[in-house]
């Protein structure tokens, strides 16, 4: 009788155990479920608890290269409805002509921060923007940008686009006519 | 070295759109200046008798011609001069014809017009150290606005890309075929006469 007693009261005990601890799971707030996997992006950049952020080149450069509408790149702060579209469409061309005049004068420098700026424009949304980076990167004359080019070539989708990528980062592969004249000077001084 | 670049172009690609303070072209005496971009490869036969590429870009024709860092080739009033802060530094320092045979001008809304031409394009050079003398096709577009305000805004580019020719490195005594293009453009605000 008093084992029964005791084997009764330990069974109701681990009943009323188990009947807690399911009532306090079920209560348990979504959000402590942990987030198994969140594409990395900048817009991700701020949210510690998921997976380290790693900027991929693959996402920056894809964005850049799809073809997407883009918008002007100097808004005018009148309301849409009165601004006239063809001195919008003017104001746009001049933002462009005015960031390729500015990769012309970068092009004709020889520091590290013009050809990031210069190389940063080879993902500029508007093409012909990309065109005309492509064109100074040329004429900067840095092997540095060789890999930058070929990683891109590899991430573009537009055929032409590969092609320019690639034939700028073999352009830059050879040696320029200054090059060739520093080692004939050279050579002819160790004579 | 190359990480960091490729890390600073994201970072900088970032800031594409960030506004560059505008502009209005570049003008000098109310005359267009557009960069000349020269691109070309030449071949030459090594000591080890090996066909061997180098590359002229506009850069080894300022290095020549001792300008000073930091001077472009522009195309300007028909001729290549060297500027350096908005200023000319040297004039007709590159041969630049062109042998038009086919031109057009399209007007369109509000005194805006386009005018085309094509031909035979010579671009020559004969600096300090090296030569070199090429022919192409040659496409050229002027683009105006209509007159706002007493004044127009116009684009220009001219360019080649199948520019073949020789020339000839004076250093190393080596005549090269060379192959190539160039390319100005420019955008400026001019007062309507």
């Amino acid at each position: 009788m008093r084992l029964n007693t005791t084997i009764g009261l330990i069974m109701a005990g681990l009943v009323g155990l188990f009947g807690i601890l399911f009532l306090k799971h079920l209560s348990a707030p979504i959000s402590q479920t942990p987030l198994l996997s969140v594409s990395a992006s900048p817009s991700t950049a701020s949210r510690q608890e998921t997976k380290p952020l790693t900027i991929k080149l693959t996402d920056a450069h894809q964005a850049a290269v799809a073809p997407e509408p883009t918008p002007p790149l100097i808004v005018t702060a009148a309301p849409p409805s009165v601004v006239d579209a063809a001195a919008l469409a003017e104001e746009h061309r001049a933002s462009i002509q005015a960031r390729i005049a500015h990769l012309n004068e970068l092009e004709s420098k020889d520091d590290p921060a013009s050809l990031q700026a210069i190389l940063s424009e080879l993902t500029n949304p508007e093409i012909e923007i990309r065109a005309a980076a492509i064109e100074s990167t040329i004429q900067f004359q840095s092997r540095d940008a060789i890999p930058v080019l070929n990683d891109l070539a590899a991430r573009t989708s537009d055929p032409n686009e590969k092609q320019a990528l690639l034939d700028a980062a073999e352009f830059l592969k050879l040696p320029t006519m200054t090059e060739i004249r520093a080692q004939k000077s050279k050579a002819g001084n160790l004579q | 070295m190359n990480k960091i670049i490729v890390n600073s172009v994201l970072a900088a690609g970032l800031l594409a759109f960030a506004p560059i303070q505008s502009q209005a072209g570049s003008t000098i005496d109310q005359s267009m200046v557009s960069p000349l971009q020269v691109k070309l490869v030449g071949q030459y036969v090594n000591g080890k008798n090996k066909i061997v590429k180098v590359t002229i870009t506009s850069k080894d024709i300022l290095f020549d011609l001792g300008a000073p860092k930091g001077s472009q080739l522009v195309y300007w009033e028909n001729s290549v001069a060297v500027i350096n802060n908005k200023t000319v530094w040297d004039n007709d320092v590159v041969g630049i014809d062109a042998n038009s045979y086919t031109d057009n001008t399209v007007y369109g809304n509000e005194g805006s017009s386009k005018y085309t031409e094509n031909g035979l394009a010579n671009l020559s050079y004969y600096g300090n150290s090296f030569n070199f003398d090429v022919n192409g096709v040659y496409n050229y577009v002027w683009k105006e606005t209509g007159v706002k305000n007493g004044k127009y805004s116009a684009t220009e580019k001219f360019h080649s890309s199948s520019l073949t020719g020789d020339g000839y490195d004076a250093i190393s005594d080596w005549s090269l075929p060379v192959t190539g293009s160039f390319s100005a453009s420019g955008s400026g605000r001019f007062p309507a006469n």
